[in-house]
């Protein structure tokens, strides 16, 4: 046997150890069929109320403008939340996209997206919880003047908040998407003397298919599963009626001993869900992330129109959705310097260099780089193996993506319950468990990256160093390896990010061992879900800070260790 | 020669090692489950750290982890925690009772322990010290006055107060009144629901319960209660006197802590020693700082505790807990320790579930609205026990107290499932809440 194959083997056995091996067991633990039947016994008594999502009253002299959720029940409101945050937050990022793609935009437009795509986990909707709040929030404090309220209860600012945090995920995968197809289907068009529009209609969109669904999927997922928002907007019954936060909190609890059956059972539910969206769009999946991001960055070269007539139209829709997404990313920089409540100068520079702060800020630089490179070093054998489509490549892929449909909350108390007992246990040494769930839950995100640029190296490089005696091991060691890693930076920086701003590992293990000082062991996700609240205003700003130097140092550290590795290898 | 520079080599490092033995101590680092919220444990840690007694038994460091009740246990026998601290004594009375501390044996120790009131400290059935209270505090609730002159409402000087239709008018208003932590994730939470059942007797403590139930908004932690107060965001959460007095300092008085009248609940805020502990010496010497002179006064200072002990010049710092008392009502730990499981499942299913929790809006909304002048009729009707499948034998029975003890232990020794007896619970209180509804939209 060949060191390649040694080599893949030995990767796909730690996905199946640290992954589906865990999550099986646990089930088998537990008797699905039990779990299953008794969330099934609570959603079947869930309760419904009948209410108009729009509504406006009066308050002595003061008109109030109330948007709430049309309350269907738990189970329906769980399916219906990601179905409408996807197609309206695809709808939003399709209409952005093909407006980047058609007119000629100033290039800040295309990039300041990327700015609100960035992941402040628990800050952000605790931002956007000030700026609505019906009598503390500066919007309706602003309002007021005007003798106007409005009021966003419950599942109606869960799912405001969804849209405008994952409407840069949609449309940097259209637009990056859009980028990837020959500009000759767009520039013929229109030397044939097709408008914008029926250019748009009859080809962009068609051509766009499996962006717009990979889009619509990807959300669909991220919302049903996400933790951020509803653990924010707790205090509404039809938020705590969410599938994902049931799962969470009865979990564990402090009264009784064990997991609560009914709570696996809500986790399997989730768990059928996405694994069956996982698998509908799982052949769009890869062609759509090809060049996710990176496409971003590098000029659209393609004939686009000057902004004027419709455009203009277009130009104020734009700024609209442009202007809402920031809006949580730029209160949270605010934050940084002053109160925008009170306009009292922040104290985040001295919250900041507090030493669990920093600590835990190194802590994440080192979880996540770790957490890169040993994804890197488990992803890429797979993804040659799947590139060169090798023996049950497909088996091989569907391993290899199966973390991503797996709720990040079940895995995490699966470890808890399953390595309690060992010498290095979570809760004596909480930072492997961590790096190792960190690992394995973004291996995906990796894995495409490193997959999608293995299939665009030409295979002849390879067959001139097999002709010239290269075993496979020198092959992937001296000609893949270097190749894939340097032109994969990008890529690999924004699954870092990924990495960086995990939440469900984070506020379950994160939390089990020192949180103190410079002995910390926890990420700065946990610091952040444990100190963030409504009036922990001041620690908002600091957050943000931590969270943004995080990241650079990621991702600058990793940058260049990889770029180093890659060249070392080569010459 | 390779031979001989290798048995130099471990010759040294045996000679070395025993030198380094018996010239250095054994560092130690303590770890203590909790349930402190994290600047709570960090001004114990850094006080003790830089204490005599740290520096005597050479403790360099001290790891205190918010850790649910639920993982003490295990923690504790395989020895990953020394200590315990902070909680509710019924809970460390049930944990001495399974043997999950070690008994106090340091002379020192013991000797400042007799100094102890006995009823703050904890023997285990062969008479061994179990645990020992570091401070006595008080559990009443913050009000936040701009938020209740908002809505112009009088501040409540008791849970009782808060029963009555003028306080359901912010319903209509689309706010809740009341931020109040699930009882399972908060002992502030469950130690109030039980004081309240104790109160006011059964029946009555339901019915206050379930009309507390239907003003509040549910959350996860007493830390998110007590912010929601503190910034104006509801009226009322409850809360232990220390984070009470910290809602005040951060909201510049807008909020305030109130001591209820015959409602507040003292309670002693202990710490024992994991029977596991790998450093049971150096853990009492924790302890014994912790009775010492600056322990206490950093129980009073911060946490707003009475001191167990008399030091000079803290009983003053004290006064505001000691003004609570005259407030208190006679809590029984007992009580707690029978039916626990069943008030906490009882009250999450038929009140905070955020099905049932709706319903219960709904209808006290109608109540407040159309028929304000019933209010104490439609709470009776509302909140009375309810009667349930029972998911031991499948019959009907009423929810009593003494039904509560029996699926308390059924609870604990596994034959009936939290979830099966929550189901029970939220079917009957669907069931009362629809037909409640109904009635009252004729």
């Amino acid at each position: 046997m060949d060191f390649l194959k040694i080599y893949t083997i030995f990767s796909i056995t730690l996905v199946l150890f640290f992954v589906v091996i865990p999550i099986a067991i646990t089930i088998a633990n537990y008797n699905p069929s039990t779990c299953f039947k008794k969330a099934l016994e609570d959603l079947a008594t869930s309760t419904a109320l009948t209410r108009i999502p729009i509504e406006i009253q009066k308050r002595g002299e003061l008109t109030v403008i109330v948007i709430r959720w049309l309350d269907l029940g738990s189970l329906p409101n769980s399916l219906l939340l990601p179905l409408i945050v996807s197609i309206i937050a695809t709808a939003l990022g399709l209409v952005y996209s093909l407006s980047m793609y058609i007119y000629r935009f100033p290039k800040i437009f295309a990039l300041l997206p990327l700015l609100a795509y960035l992941p402040i986990p628990f800050v952000k909707p605790v931002a956007l919880q000030i700026i609505l709040d019906p009598d503390i929030g500066f919007l309706n404090r602003f309002l007021k003047i005007f003798r106007l309220t409005i009021r966003v209860e419950g599942l109606a600012a869960v799912a405001i908040y969804q849209i405008i945090s994952f409407f840069p995920l949609t449309y940097a995968l259209n637009l990056s998407y859009l980028l990837m197809l020959p500009r000759e289907f767009v520039e013929t068009s229109y030397s044939l003397g097709s408008s914008a529009k029926s250019t748009i209609l009859k080809i962009v969109i068609p051509l766009l298919k499996p962006s717009i669904l990979t889009s619509l999927s990807l959300i669909y997922i991220l919302s049903l599963e996400d933790l951020e928002a509803p653990l924010i907007f707790e205090g509404y019954p039809d938020v705590r009626g969410l599938l994902s936060y049931k799962a969470y909190t009865y979990f564990i609890s402090e009264v009784y001993r064990g997991f609560s059956l009914k709570a696996i059972g809500y986790t399997l539910i989730l768990l059928l869900i996405t694994i069956s969206i996982f698998i509908a769009i799982a052949k769009y999946l890869t062609t759509v992330y090809r060049n996710f991001g990176v496409a971003l960055v590098k000029p659209i070269n393609i004939y686009r129109y000057d902004v004027k007539g419709v455009g203009i139209a277009v130009v104020i829709l734009v700024t609209m959705i442009l202007i809402s997404s920031l809006i949580p990313t730029f209160t949270s920089l605010t934050y940084i310097i002053v109160n925008p409540l009170t306009l009292e100068i922040s104290p985040s520079i001295v919250y900041l260099l507090d030493a669990t702060r920093i600590k835990s800020t190194i802590n994440t630089v080192i979880y996540t780089l770790t957490s890169l490179f040993l994804a890197i070093i488990i992803s890429l054998p797979i993804a040659y193996w799947i590139s060169r489509r090798r023996t049950f490549y497909r088996l091989v892929e569907a391993l290899a993506l199966t973390p991503l449909p797996i709720p990040g909350i079940a895995i995490a108390y699966t470890y808890i319950e399953m390595f309690r007992n060992l010498p290095l246990n979570p809760f004596n040494t909480p930072w492997i468990y961590i790096i190792t769930l960190y690992t394995f839950r973004r291996l995906p995100y990796v894995y495409i990256v490193l997959k999608n640029t293995i299939s665009s190296i030409p295979l002849d490089y390879e067959e001139v160093a097999q002709n010239l005696g290269a075993s496979n091991t020198k092959i992937l060691t001296s000609i893949v390896s270097p190749l894939t890693i340097s032109t994969s930076l990008n890529g690999l920086a924004i699954a870092s990010i990924t990495i960086a701003t995990e939440v469900s590992s984070s506020i379950t293990i994160g939390g089990l061992g020192t949180t103190q000082g410079w002995g910390s062991e926890a990420p700065l996700v946990y610091m952040i879900y444990r100190d963030i609240t409504v009036s922990s205003i001041a620690v908002t700003g600091v957050y943000t800070v931590a969270i943004l130097i995080a990241i650079l140092i990621t991702i600058t550290i990793s940058r260049i260790v990889l770029y180093y590795i890659s060249k070392k290898i080569i010459y | 020669m390779v031979l001989i520079i290798v048995s130099i080599l471990i010759v040294a490092s045996v000679v070395s090692y025993v030198i380094y033995v018996s010239m250095f101590k054994e560092v130690v680092k303590l770890v203590i489950a909790s349930r402190l919220s994290a600047e709570e444990a960090e001004v114990i840690r850094f006080a003790f750290l830089g204490s005599d007694i740290a520096k005597k038994y050479n403790i360099v460091d001290v790891e205190i982890k918010k850790l649910d009740f639920s993982l003490w246990r295990d923690l504790g026998l395989r020895g990953e925690v020394d200590l315990f601290l902070v909680g509710e004594a019924a809970i460390f009375n049930s944990l001495c009772e399974e043997g999950v501390f070690r008994a106090m044996d340091l002379k020192e120790l013991l000797d400042v322990v007799k100094e102890v009131p006995q009823n703050f400290v904890g023997y285990s059935k062969d008479g061994s010290v179990c645990w020992v209270g570091i401070g006595l505090g008080v559990y009443g609730f913050i009000v936040n006055k701009e938020f209740l002159q908002r809505y112009g409402l009088d501040i409540p000087r008791s849970w009782l107060d808060i029963v009555n239709a003028s306080y359901a008018k912010v319903l209509a208003e689309g706010r809740y009144l009341i931020s109040f932590p699930l009882p399972s994730k908060s002992g502030t939470a469950r130690t109030t629901v039980i004081g309240i059942l104790q109160r006011y007797g059964w029946e009555d403590g339901w019915r206050i319960l379930t009309a507390i139930g239907s003003l509040s908004s549910f959350v996860t932690s007493s830390e998110k209660a007590r912010d929601d107060a503190a910034m104006g965001v509801v009226g009322v959460a409850p809360a232990y006197i220390g984070y009470g007095l910290q809602a005040e300092k951060v909201s510049s008085g807008k909020a305030v802590f109130i001591t209820p009248r015959g409602e507040t609940i003292p309670y002693v805020s202990p710490v024992a020693i994991a029977k596991g502990s790998k450093h049971p010496v150096e853990a009492q010497a924790f302890i014994l700082w912790l009775l010492g002179s600056e322990g206490q006064r950093i129980v009073v200072e911060k946490f707003g505790y009475l001191p167990v002990r008399n030091v000079p010049g803290l009983e003053a710092m004290a006064a505001r807990t000691r003004e609570a008392l005259e407030n208190s009502m006679n809590y029984n730990t007992g009580f707690e320790i029978e039916v626990r499981e069943a008030v906490v499942t009882y009250f999450e299913a038929s009140i905070a579930d955020p099905d049932v929790n709706k319903l219960l809006v709904e209808v006290m909304k109608k109540i407040a609205v159309v028929k304000p002048e019933e209010f104490s009729k439609w709470v009776r009707e509302l909140g009375s026990p309810l009667t349930i499948r029972d998911p031991l034998t499948g019959s009907n029975t009423m929810f009593t107290y003494e039904y509560a003890k029996q699926i308390s232990v059924a609870i604990r020794e596994g034959r009936v499932g939290r979830d099966d007896l929550y189901q029970r619970v939220k079917e009957a209180a669907i069931s009362r809440l629809t037909n409640i509804l109904a009635e009252l939209s004729r």
